[in-house]
Parts: structure tokens; C-alpha cells; sequence
């Protein structure tokens, strides 16, 4: 491990150092990027697969739909008035109280109560302190404290994903049902899909299914669409790489980048051959795996990593901290790649970093019309992975990202590279 | 020696002067005797260009003087802008600009900040007119401007603007903000104009006053106006004098602005404003951005000024080098990693990559290209017209494109079986077989200047042929123009028309032979070259037979 | 008498303090032999001015497929077709985030706007409009006019910074009494002064020419007439001089309208289009009457809060909330926005080209900038910002082109326009958006 990581190092270290050392005039040998491979993610997030059996029900029931019955129980001058034009800021209010509670409708999330349950906070009080970012009342930021009807989860037989457990409980993994993957592979596990494969703003083919979707894609647009806008980059870096086609041990590191993902001007297209310079994430957890490639195939032992990514709007880097995470990925002859990263999440770390960790939970909440409270049991009831030592119940729930990259070269910085050890 | 080092070694005073071939003994001066003589050309009347200009401003009020605007777009006559400033004028959208130019810089200039510099005197009251102080600065700072000492007649047209002016804003810094805006729109700065003098030697002959000179030798190796030194020297009378004269060339050729000249030169040689307006298919090539077309135009002259200025190289390595700088815009083209986020990185072209010398740089590739495809013909033609020297006579009109022009044909897969095809044409066939075994070597560069190995599934076959030299692939095609004879007679000729500003005399061509000659004995060294023409006779010869301005008409008025 | 003695007279006359007060007598002397010059046309001012529509274009609607001249018209841009040569369309144009949060709805306007995406919202650039005001909109007595159609003053994107926004006049008929009312300067009254700083501009041409005799002895045949356009160019410009200090032609279309009934106001569609039509006419007459050079027109705001009659939800939801529709494709709802917003874009041009200016209209003295705050307001997206410009700024601008970059930033759009409008600009934008390069194909 230490040797190799040396070779590695080593490299970089030759060329930097001969670059700097030298007379301005002394020309660097363009890098040797015979033995490592590197790439930019041009596409990175859930690896929806969206059958047209997954959810015979609809979608999964979520604020608006929720809040339905509470506004047909309003007098019908009232509820004409909130829908009427002009006073959509009402409506969203009403919206709002109904996760956030709050003064403006007072009785909403009381009448919430009496719809789907009380607030499970002791004292009879509503919980309040900071979950999330703000210290308010809401139903994203304390999910288990209420309870809404149970989410309606994907039916379907058909998933993206990888077999994390040798298709059977093993000491990982709670009982639960396997999927198959769209090329026919069994026991794929994707329990995640099963969470939010019907949740509307997770879905983007609920168009063509159910004429009352009302947020399809949404999800996906901002995610990715924070990729193509230049404020997250992700490099993958395959080192030790003897043979493109078949190697037995290679590396692979992740790495976040403050240069744009070079996109085409028009159309999602990623452009190869860009020179991206590598900061190593701020996560506790290892950004790096080891695999193997064949047939071009490339694919790595399970092992907890951590990919950086930043959500729309915010500042700060944040971590999908995926456990016994697997790559597999189809390299590409251009010096692209494209296929699947799968693993798990804990499931509290999963649930807050979709529904919890924006300021405005609730208000994204009606977006992509999902209910937190139903997503969070949902979570807790899928859990397949990671059973504690105690109860045995599963703390961790499968996921697969889809993964698409391109051609980059990776450019490690000095100091990088001299604390790599 | 290592790479520089002579250029090193000439400033530290090892090499002298003469010896800046090499650091090899060889006099330069004793062979300059042998110069044959010239008649020279017709005085000259140059419009600055844009980089003229601004360069210009620069050197005399300071780089922070910031100089906006537009300019009136460039000349392209006899393969040269150099020529084509000799022809322009300036029409009524460019003077505005002029106009608006010059009340900018003269704002600066003078504004709180900067005027305890600029102006070399306290005026008595900050409100009042000082015609002490403002003759001071419009003397000092016209002389900059113009040239040439101020005459008595401007000096007297600026003194009563800046006075008008003054009294009428009750601010003499104002004043003199007017007086400034004037000589700055002035001809005799936005025209570089010959003043002709009798040859002290031969009173039948004219030559260029010592302030002509001046100009001529500062825009030629500096690309600006002339210093207090040389204009010094031409008040003096030194620079009328060999000794004076060579003294101030190689002044200014072992300074590091010589690397203003050379670029400049070479930009216009190479034809590279043909970029601002350089346009490529965003669908075919994705990779394509105008700050691509930026870099790849600065890499080219990157490589010139490392190799003949920096190195005191061999002009004709350019064809053959494999030394290169790189950006990261760049290095997506050339699909080469590229270690600094901002700026450049020496690099040279991998073993095994195809490319070598400027003619495989994107410069040259994606330029002569149409903006979807390659164009062999272009590229070809290019070699030819522009680094040999050699016209090649348009097509005729009526002639049919179809087969050049059908990329997706799937009977002609590569240029090559389109352009054999197109050549069974009688009338194309003259001049495409000198122009495209050329470009066909070039073909594994696509429009953009990307490699690839084949087109259409066709593998690209890139051998082929230059006056009789056959060569395998594009690094080939390089050393078979480096090894051409014409290729240092095409730079010696384009060098001297740049130079005059003009298209060589007829009574010049023995003069041309000679300089030819010394090029090559020199051992193809720009600088070298510069020298020669800097210091010649040539250079400052005048055949104004036609209007015979002289001295007396200069100092009238 | 020559030239050289008029003008040292006007000079004496100007150093005197007459300036301000100086006879028409003198500056008839003043001008020249060429009595001729002042009997045309004074040069039309150039107006510069913005329109902003909030959410941007549908994928595969808006962006013309073929780039140049004669480009096609898609859907969304068919309210427009009868100005195609009048405009020009840009596409593909970035607004470069470096690495810093893409804020919905602002990053885009605030990009487009300055060259500069903040890092922590607060804009320390001023806008492309308080530039160009700075630059030619001070001898005018509104250096600026702002406008919203959705009546709410905070609906700007004009700004020195964010500490200085310029708000909005969102009432036509506080407009109108703002800009036609009491203190309304009539450019057809009686009284002119003539701005003594044109008369010194003029005198230093003068002062050139005069140096002319002494160069010209030193020039042969064909330069002579080279520096002979030299000078006809530097007459042309003195004379422009020299009719800008006399009392300006009339104002042929500035004649005042009655005073406009009150509008109501909101974001409701049909409320929006009708204050639109109603400022468009009030600014085009503001312009006629040379009460401003500099506008900034709002149609709907940043992340549109515009709504159809009867409907609840807001332009703005239906880009988050509306399907695409199964059979076309696309939003149909959140398009029949966008078709709206150009519809508006094609009135306000109207109302400029309706205004006659010498031997044109007020539109092609002006140069309209009409830009969003994202390209596909589904995700937010701030790279391939579409744009257009309308007007060709009194023939500096060429127009009926669609230009179609990749990925290049947008301030060579913003360059671009400072250049057109005469300012001395060389280098536009920070960070990865500085460039140097304008659209060199647009200018004229």
C-alpha cells in the first residue's frame, strides 16, 4: 500500500519538481499518462431506472397531495379565495404551515394532526431546535415525529445496481428483496430506488405515466444542473494502470476540482482532454479503492468512500459517505467511462442529505412533492445493510449512482501531492 | 553553451556586439562594406496600428494609462499589413475614435493622480494660465509624441488652446488637458511620415532625417515610438553618423523589447489577424472557443521569440522544433495535460506525436480550414504564398466544388481521394499539384487541429512531396521546408518589405541577393538579419524624385 | 480673413467668460467658410437601454438552428419575425460561476449584468447600464429612467452596487408626471446654451487643421490625399461639434401626450402587458424628447412571479411544477410565457421603430440589450444564456444575426455593447469571464 501509493506520488513529485527546479527555459516532458487514467464526471446522481411497473399506485403521496383534504374541509368562499389569483402566496403559506407549522394558518398543522397523526414529541409540545440548518418546526427536519401515510414505494422487478451482498442475508444485511438489473443481472440490491423511485420530483418519466405528476425531473435538473453551472466538479483518477484492458490491481481516487466540468456549449456533452486541478476532499471518510479491470470492465472491492458534491444554492462541499461502496465502470475507448457506483448509506446520513440539510426544507418539500415523514419510515423500513450489533435492525440502505465521464487530465498542486501520505 | 546564453553573455558585456552569432568571431561591419548600393524607395506616410498605438501611449505617459476604443480595421497589401499601412487613411468613424481616445488619455494624464508626474513644472496659480510651465509641457511631452521637436507653429496653436482653455475652466491643468488631446489626434502622430533630407554623401540623393530614422529603427525592433535616448541621438546628429547609428541598433536589438519587434513581424508574416475573425462549427468541434483561437495564436509566437530570440536560434528550425508552450484551453486541442491552472507551460510535443514545428501548431492548422473541415488546398497554399514566397493564382471562376466540398461521399472517404478526384479536372490541375502534396501531410490535423488517424473509417495517408523532396508524414514536411532554399529567401524578402513598409524597388534586388546571402552566412539568425537591414544604407534610402519635400520645406512655418 | 484669425477670436471670446453667453454671430464666424455644414443634420444621440424578461427560453424552442444572417425563427421567437433584421439573437453564452453557488435567479441577471458573479450575493460591480450612463448619459436630464411592468419598484437589475440600486417607476402615470410633468424641459423651447467644453473639443480640431499647410508641404501626390480624408474626417467631426453648439433641430416626434389614466398593477399577465404598452409609448416619447439616453425596462421580473387571469400558479411554479406535455415535448404552459414575454419584447420595439428620427427610426438610434435570468428555468441553468440586441445604435451595431457561441462568457456580449456605444473599453468581466475579445462580427 505504502509503496504503491510512493510510485504514485512519486511521479508527480519528479515532474513538479523538475518544473520548478529548473530554468524557466527548461522544458517538463508532457506527463506520462500511460499508467494513470484520468477522468471528469460529467453525470453523477441516483440511477433511477423508472420501469412503468414501479408504481401502479401513482406516486408516492406528498405535501401537495396531502395538504388536498385540508383544503376541501375549508369553507368553499375561503378555499375559492386561496386558490383564486393573486393569492398563491396564501396557498404556499398554508403549504408551508402544513410541515412547518407556524402563525400565519395556526390550525394548519394542528388539522395535520388530526389528518395523519400528532406530532410524536413528548410533553404534547411541538419539537423544535435544529436539526437541519435553521432552528424551526418542521416535519423534514424532525420526520419522526409525525406520521404520514406510508409512502408508496417502487413495485417493480427491475432496477440499476449491483449485487452489495452476495445475494443473500448475510451478517450485513436485513432481510429484503432483491431487483434485476436492466442487462438481466440478479440480486441486484437498490433498496434507495425502492424509497424514492416514486417520490415525483425523483421521477422524470412520470409524465408519460400519470397526468397529475406535478414536479418530474425536478430533482435531477437541479442536481445535475449544478455540475453543468460549474460549482461541483468531480475527477476520478485510476492509477497503477499496467494494462487499459485487463490490470488485477488499480487505484482509484476521487478528487474535487474548483475548475468547471468542461460541458459543450450546447447539449450535456462532456469535453475530453481538459486539465483539471485536484483538491482532495475535506471528508473523514477515504476517497480512494482498489479494483480490478477486465474486458475493460473496471471494478472495485467494496470499501466506505466518500464523494464530494455541492447542492444548488449552497456554499459549502458536502459528502455522499456511501459504506462498502463498489465502482463498476465500462472504460470507454475515447479514455471516457460510464456505468454505476453502488453501496450503502446510513440511512440518517442519507436522509438528511436529500430532505434535511437546506435551509428551506419544507418549502422544497412542496417542490418535488414528496413527505419527509413517509420518505424517512420508508428509509428505516427498506434498510438493508449494516444491522446493529444490538437490535439487528439495519442502519444502512443500498443506492447506485449512475456515473458518466469523460477523458480529463488530473493535475495534482504541489502541497497535494507532498501530504498525500 | 547552454540555450540564451549568448544573449546573456552580450548583456553581461562577454560577447560584443558584432558576435551575436553564436558568440562565434565573425566581423559583421567589415562584410557590411560590401553592401551594395540603393536608390531606396518613395518617402513613406504609415498609419500606427492599433498595437503602434497603444504601445506607443504606454512608453510615453505610463502602462497605467488605460487606452479603450476600437480601431479602424488593417490593410493587407503585397502578403504584408506592414505595406498596408502605407495606404490607409482614417475616415470619420476612426477619427471620433481617435477623438474620444485622446480625451481619455489626456484625462488621465493630467487628472490629480497622475499630473505631478506627467507635467515637469508647478504652474504659479493652479487657476491661471503659466505659459512658462505649459511651453515646458508641451515642448517636453510633443516631442514624445511627435517625435520630432514641436514646431514653432504647433507649439504656438497649443500654447493658445491650453491658455483659452484655462481661462475658460479657471483650471490649468484643464489647459493643458486640451493642448495634450490636441497632439494626440494629431497627423504627425497617427501617421509615421518620412521627412527626406539631401544625402550628405551624395547631394543628389535623399535620405531620411535623422528624427525619420529614428521612428523607423524604433517600430522596427521595438514596434514603438522612438525613446529619449534615440531621439537624443538623433538631435545629436550621432545617428547620421555609422558609428552613432550602430551604436543605437544594438542598443535596442539586445533589449528584451526586440521581442516586441520580432512578434509584431511575425504576426504580420503569418497573417495571424485572420483570427480575429476565425470562426468554427461548435457541433463538429466542441472543443472550439475564442480563447483557444487567443492561445493558439501567443503559442505560435511563444516558439518564434524562445527560438530566435531567446536562443539566437536558426529561423528555419521553426519548421522542425518539437519545443512548445502550452495552456489548458490549448491542451484540450492537442489532448496534452497541461500543469498551470493560469498561464503557460514548456512543454514538448511527446514521443510518438506526430507533431513538430509551427506548421502542425493550431495556429497554422486551424486557421487555413474551413470552419467544419480540414482544407488541404489552404494549408498548402499557405506554405506557398505566405513562407515561400509564391502566388498561387485563384481558381477559376466557373469551376465545380462539389467532389472537394462532399465530406460524407463515401467513393472520396479522405481529402486525399477528394482532391485526386477534383484534379482530374484539367484547369485545377496546375496548381493544386503544388499545393496539395503539402497540405495532405497535414491531414491527420482535422479543422481544428486535432489529431487523427483516419477519416470516414479511411486510414490517412500523409506522405508526400515539396519541390522534388519526398517525406513521409507532417514532421517531413517541416524538415523539407526547413531544408528549402526559398524558405530563408521568402523571410529575408518579407523581412525588408516589412521593414520599408513597401514592396522592394527594382534597383533593390541586388541589395535583397546580398542580404539573402548574409542570412544564410549569419546562420538564419533573425536577429542577425535585423541587424543588417538596421544599420545598411538601404534601409533609410530615398528616391523621392517625385515631389523632392526637403529640409527648407520642413523648417517653413 | 482666415480661419486662423476666427478662431483666435473665439478663443479670446471664450476666454473672456462669454462663453455661456456667447452670440450667434460669433459662432458663425467660429465655424467656418463652409456655411453649408450647419444647415444638416445635427448627429442623432445614440440611446442605450435594457429589457429583461424573467426565466429565460424552452430547450429546442427559442434558439434559431442556423447561425449568421437569415437564421430561422422558432416558435418562440415568432412574434419577432418582423424584426429579425432589426435584432440580433445570441446563444450559448456562459455566465461563469468559478466555483461559487449558482443563486436561482440572481447569478444569471447578476452575470449577464456585470461581468461578475458575487460570492456572497452582494454585487460590487455596477451594471453594463450605469457604465454606459456614466459615459453618455450626463448631459441629458434623466441620466437613467427606470421601468416595471410588474409595478413593483424593487423589480431593478440597475445598480453601482448593491448598496445603490436604482429602483423602478412601476406606475405609467407616475412616469409620466416624473418625466412630462412640471419640470418637463421642452427640447423644441426657445432657449439654448451651448456647452462651452464642446466649444474648446471644437477648438482643438481647429487648432489641427490649422497645422495642416506645414505637413502637407512635406508629402508627395498620393499621400497628400491620403492626409487630405484625414482632414475631411477631422472637418467631420467639427462640424458635428459645431452643431451640437447650436440650438438643436426640433424634436419633430416629441410632442406630449395627454396624461395616461391609472393602470391597476400587479403581476397578472394581461395587467403586466397593458402597463408594458403603455411605458413602452411613455419611454419611446421620453427618448423622442431627449429627456434621457439610458433605460432599464423590466418586463417581468427576475424568476417571473407572472401569472394568467383566473390561474394560481406563477410562471415561475410552472417551470418547477408543470410537466412536459406527452406529445410535444416540452412545458407548453411555461412556453406560452415565454411566447408572451417575446410577444412584449415585439411591442416595445414597435414603439421605438414607430418613432420617426431623420431619415430613420428611434430604434436604430438606440441599442436595446434584452436579456433573462437563466436559459432553462427548470434547472436554474446559467450556462447558454439567451440574448438579444435590438437597434443597430445609430449604424455602429450590425444587426440580423444570430450568433451561436460555446460556451464562451457572455461579457463579450457586454464588451461588445460598451464598444458600440462609443465607450473606451478594452477588457470586460473578472475571472474566467475577463475577455478582451467583442463580437467583432456585430460591430460596424
Amino acid at each position: 500500500m505504502v509503496v504503491q501509493s510512493k510510485i504514485r506520488i512519486g511521479l508527480f513529485v519528479l515532474l513538479f519538481g523538475t518544473l520548478l527546479a529548473s530554468a524557466p527555459d527548461t522544458p517538463s516532458m508532457a506527463s506520462d499518462t500511460g499508467k494513470t487514467k484520468g477522468l471528469v464526471v460529467t453525470y453523477f446522481w441516483y440511477a433511477m431506472y423508472e420501469g412503468v411497473d414501479d408504481c401502479p399506485d401513482g406516486p408516492a403521496l406528498g405535501m401537495r397531495r396531502l395538504a388536498e383534504p385540508y383544503l376541501e374541509k375549508m369553507n368553499p368562499e375561503e378555499r375559492a379565495k386561496l386558490k383564486s389569483p393573486g393569492n398563491e402566496q396564501q396557498l404556499a403559506g398554508v403549504l408551508s404551515a402544513f410541515s412547518l407549522g407556524g402563525t400565519a394558518y395556526g390550525d394548519a398543522i394542528d388539522v395535520r394532526a388530526q389528518m395523519y397523526g400528532p406530532p410524536l414529541a413528548p410533553n404534547g409540545k411541538y419539537p423544535s431546535g435544529s436539526y437541519g440548518m435553521t432552528p424551526v418546526q418542521d416535519q423534514c427536519s424532525f420526520p419522526q415525529q409525525f406520521e404520514d401515510p406510508p409512502l408508496r414505494t417502487v413495485q417493480g422487478k427491475i432496477a440499476y445496481g449491483i449485487d452489495l451482498d452476495g445475494g443473500q442475508d448475510t451478517l450485513k444485511s436485513c432481510t429484503h428483496s432483491n431487483f434485476t438489473s436492466p442487462t438481466g443481472q440478479n440480486n441486484v440490491d437498490n433498496q434507495l430506488y425502492r424509497v424514492l423511485g416514486c417520490v415525483d420530483g425523483f421521477r422524470r418519466r412520470a409524465a408519460e405515466e400519470q397526468a397529475t405528476s406535478v414536479s418530474a425531473g425536478t430533482m435531477e435538473d437541479w442536481f445535475h444542473g449544478v455540475r453543468k453551472d460549474g460549482s461541483t466538479t468531480l475527477l476520478i483518477e485510476i492509477n497503477n494502470v499496467d494494462d487499459p484492458l485487463n490490470d488485477d490491481d488499480v487505484e482509484i481516487v476521487l478528487y474535487s476540482s474548483r475548475q468547471a466540468t468542461p460541458y459543450s456549449g450546447a447539449g450535456d456533452n462532456g469535453i475530453p482532454s481538459y486539465s483539471l486541478t485536484a483538491s482532495r476532499p475535506e471528508a473523514k471518510v477515504p476517497n480512494t479503492a482498489r479494483g480490478q479491470i477486465i474486458d475493460g470492465v473496471l471494478t472495485t472491492d467494496p470499501t466506505d468512500l466518500s464523494v464530494p458534491f455541492k447542492p444548488a444554492g449552497v456554499m459549502d462541499e458536502m459528502y455522499y459517505e456511501f459504506r462498502d461502496a463498489q465502482f463498476r465502470l465500462n472504460l470507454l475507448p475515447d479514455g471516457g467511462a460510464e456505468g454505476i457506483l453502488a453501496g450503502y448509506f446510513d440511512i440518517e446520513k442519507a436522509y438528511y442529505i436529500e430532505f434535511a440539510s437546506y435551509y428551506d426544507t419544507a418549502r422544497r418539500n412542496a417542490v418535488y412533492d414528496g413527505s419527509c415523514p413517509a420518505i424517512y419510515a420508508a428509509m428505516n423500513k427498506m434498510a438493508d445493510g449494516f444491522p446493529d450489533a444490538e437490535t439487528g435492525k439495519c442502519t444502512a440502505i443500498s443506492t447506485a449512482f449512475k456515473v458518466e465521464a469523460v477523458k480529463a487530465f488530473v493535475i495534482h498542486p504541489v502541497q497535494t501531492t507532498a501530504q498525500a501520505n | 553553451m547552454s540555450r540564451g546564453g549568448c544573449k546573456l553573455a552580450i548583456l553581461i558585456g562577454v560577447c560584443s556586439l558584432p558576435l551575436l552569432t553564436g558568440c562565434s568571431p565573425q566581423d559583421l561591419s567589415s562584410s557590411t562594406a560590401l553592401e551594395p548600393h540603393t536608390e531606396g524607395g518613395p518617402p513613406q506616410m504609415r498609419r500606427l496600428t492599433e498595437d503602434q498605438y497603444r504601445q506607443s501611449i504606454a512608453d510615453i505617459f505610463g502602462h497605467d494609462i488605460v487606452v479603450g476604443g476600437r480601431f479602424e480595421p488593417e490593410l493587407r497589401m503585397n502578403g504584408l499589413l506592414a505595406v498596408g499601412t502605407n495606404e490607409v487613411t482614417i475616415t470619420r468613424t476612426g477619427f471620433e475614435q481617435y477623438d474620444t481616445m485622446a480625451r481619455a488619455i489626456a484625462a488621465q494624464v493630467l487628472d490629480t493622480e497622475q499630473r505631478g508626474t506627467s507635467v515637469p513644472c508647478t504652474p504659479k496659480s493652479i487657476s491661471e494660465p503659466d505659459t512658462a510651465c505649459a511651453t515646458q509641457f508641451i515642448t517636453e511631452i510633443g516631442r514624445k509624441i511627435l517625435r520630432r521637436p514641436v514646431s514653432d507653429n504647433i507649439l504656438q496653436n497649443k500654447l493658445e488652446m491650453a491658455t483659452a482653455a484655462t481661462r475658460n475652466t479657471k483650471d490649468f491643468y484643464a489647459g493643458l488637458e486640451y493642448a495634450l488631446a490636441g497632439l494626440l489626434v494629431s497627423p504627425e502622430f497617427l501617421f509615421r511620415v518620412d521627412v527626406a533630407v539631401p544625402d550628405v554623401a551624395k547631394p543628389s540623393h535623399s535620405q531620411l532625417d535623422a528624427y525619420s530614422k529614428a521612428t523607423r529603427l524604433s517600430f522596427l525592433l521595438w514596434n514603438t515610438t522612438p525613446d529619449d535616448e534615440l531621439l537624443d541621438a538623433a538631435e545629436s546628429g550621432a545617428l547620421d553618423t555609422h558609428d552613432g547609428l550602430t551604436r543605437q541598433v544594438d542598443r535596442l536589438l539586445t533589449s528584451p523589447r526586440i521581442e516586441d519587434g520580432v512578434r509584431t513581424f511575425f504576426s504580420d508574416f503569418l497573417g495571424f489577424e485572420a483570427f480575429d475573425l476565425l470562426e468554427k462549427d461548435p457541433l463538429i468541434y466542441p472543443a472550439f472557443n475564442n480563447r483557444m483561437l487567443v492561445d493558439a495564436k501567443e503559442q505560435t509566437l511563444k516558439v518564434i521569440v524562445d527560438l530566435l530570440v531567446n536562443q539566437h536560434g536558426d529561423y528555419r528550425d521553426l519548421f522542425t522544433t518539437r519545443r512548445t508552450f502550452m495552456t489548458r484551453t490549448l491542451g484540450v486541442a492537442y489532448d496534452l495535460p497541461v500543469r498551470p491552472e493560469q498561464g503557460w507551460e514548456i512543454q514538448e510535443f511527446p514521443e510518438g506525436d506526430p507533431r513538430a514545428g509551427i506548421l502542425t501548431h493550431l495556429s497554422f492548422t486551424a486557421l487555413y480550414s474551413h470552419p467544419g473541415r480540414s482544407s488541404a488546398t489552404l494549408r498548402g497554399k499557405a506554405v506557398r504564398e505566405q513562407l515561400l514566397c509564391q502566388p498561387v493564382p485563384p481558381p477559376p471562376n466557373d469551376v465545380n466544388f462539389t467532389i472537394v466540398q462532399e465530406t460524407d461521399n463515401p467513393n472520396y472517404r479522405t481529402a486525399r481521394e477528394r482532391l485526386t478526384a477534383h484534379r482530374e479536372n484539367p484547369v485545377c490541375a496546375g496548381c493544386h499539384k503544388i499545393v496539395d502534396p503539402i497540405g495532405l501531410a497535414l491531414e491527420k490535423f482535422d479543422g481544428l487541429g486535432q489529431l487523427r488517424t483516419r477519416e470516414n473509417g479511411a486510414a490517412i495517408d500523409v506522405s508526400g512531396e515539396l519541390d522534388g523532396i519526398d517525406f513521409e508524414d507532417a514532421a517531413g514536411l517541416g524538415q523539407a521546408l526547413h531544408d528549402n532554399p526559398k524558405t530563408a529567401t521568402c523571410l529575408v524578402n518579407s523581412l525588408y518589405r516589412y521593414a520599408a513598409g513597401r514592396v522592394a524597388q527594382p534597383n533593390e534586388e541586388e541589395w535583397l541577393a546580398y542580404l539573402d546571402d548574409q542570412f544564410a552566412r549569419d546562420g538564419y539568425r533573425i536577429l542577425d538579419l535585423l541587424r543588417r537591414i538596421a544599420v545598411s544604407d538601404a534601409f533609410y534610402a530615398l528616391d523621392d524624385t517625385e515631389t523632392s519635400p526637403t529640409l527648407e520645406a520642413f523648417n517653413d512655418g | 480673413m482666415t480661419v486662423n484669425i476666427n478662431r483666435r477670436r473665439v478663443l479670446r471670446g471664450i476666454t473672456n467668460g462669454a462663453a455661456i453667453t456667447v452670440a450667434l454671430p460669433f459662432l458663425d464666424s467660429f465655424l467656418n467658410d463652409n456655411g453649408t455644414a450647419l444647415a444638416s443634420g445635427r448627429p442623432l444621440p445614440v440611446r442605450f437601454g435594457t429589457w429583461f424578461w424573467g426565466l429565460g427560453v424552452t430547450p429546442g424552442r427559442w434558439v434559431p438552428t442556423q447561425t449568421g444572417a437569415g437564421y430561422d425563427i422558432l416558435p418562440e421567437l415568432k412574434h419577432l419575425e418582423s424584426f429579425k433584421n432589426q435584432i440580433n439573437v445570441l446563444s450559448g453564452f456562459d455566465v461563469k460561476v468559478d466555483g461559487k453557488a449558482n443563486v436561482a435567479h440572481q447569478t444569471g441577471t447578476v452575470g449577464c449584468r456585470t461581468g461578475n458573479v458575487p460570492k456572497d450575493n452582494k454585487s460590487q460591480h455596477p451594471t453594463l447600464d450605469v457604465v454606459i450612463a456614466d459615459a453618455i448619459g450626463t448631459d441629458t436630464r434623466f441620466r437613467s429612467l427606470e421601468l416595471t411592468a410588474t409595478g413593483n419598484p424593487k423589480d431593478t437589475y440597475s445598480w453601482r452596487n448593491s448598496a445603490q440600486l436604482n429602483p423602478s417607476e412601476g406606475s405609467p402615470l407616475d412616469f409620466y408626471t416624473r418625466v412630462f410633468g412640471p419640470e418637463f424641459q421642452d427640447p423644441n423651447a426657445s432657449e439654448f446654451t451651448p456647452d462651452p467644453a464642446v466649444m474648446l473639443r471644437k477648438s482643438v480640431l481647429s487648432g489641427v487643421a490649422e497645422e495642416r499647410a506645414d505637413l502637407v508641404k512635406r508629402l508627395n501626390a498620393g499621400d497628400r490625399a491620403r492626409l487630405d480624408e484625414y482632414f475631411t474626417s477631422l472637418r467631420q467631426l467639427e462640424n458635428q461639434l459645431e452643431l451640437m453648439l447650436q440650438k438643436p433641430p426640433p424634436a419633430e416626434a416629441c410632442v406630449v401626450s395627454e396624461s395616461p389614466a391609472e393602470l391597476p398593477s400587479g403581476y397578472e399577465i394581461d395587467t403586466v402587458v397593458a402597463n408594458h404598452k403603455l411605458m413602452a409609448q411613455l419611454l419611446a416619447l421620453a427618448l423622442a424628447c431627449n429627456q434621457t439616453k439610458v433605460f432599464n425596462l423590466v418586463y417581468s421580473n427576475s424568476g417571473s412571479n407572472i401569472r394568467k387571469a383566473g390561474e394560481s400558479t406563477s410562471h415561475h411554479q410552472l417551470t418547477h411544477e408543470e410537466l412536459p406535455d406527452k406529445d410535444t415535448g416540452y412545458q407548453m404552459q411555461s412556453a406560452w410565457f415565454v411566447e408572451r414575454s417575446m410577444e412584449a419584447f415585439a411591442v416595445f420595439l414597435s414603439a421605438l421603430d414607430g418613432v420617426r428620427e431623420g431619415d430613420g427610426t428611434l430604434l436604430r438610434n438606440t441599442l436595446v440589450f434584452a436579456h433573462t435570468d437563466t436559459n432553462f428555468a427548470k434547472s436554474h441553468s446559467v450556462t447558454a444564456m439567451p440574448s438579444m440586441t435590438a437597434g443597430s445604435a445609430g449604424g455602429r451595431l450590425k444587426t440580423g444575426i444570430h450568433i451561436a457561441s460555446n460556451g464562451e462568457p457572455i461579457t463579450r456580449v457586454g464588451l461588445t455593447l460598451q464598444q458600440a456605444m462609443g465607450l473606451p473599453v478594452g477588457t470586460w468581466g473578472t475571472e474566467s469571464m475577463t475577455t478582451s475579445s467583442p463580437l467583432s462580427q456585430l460591430l460596424a
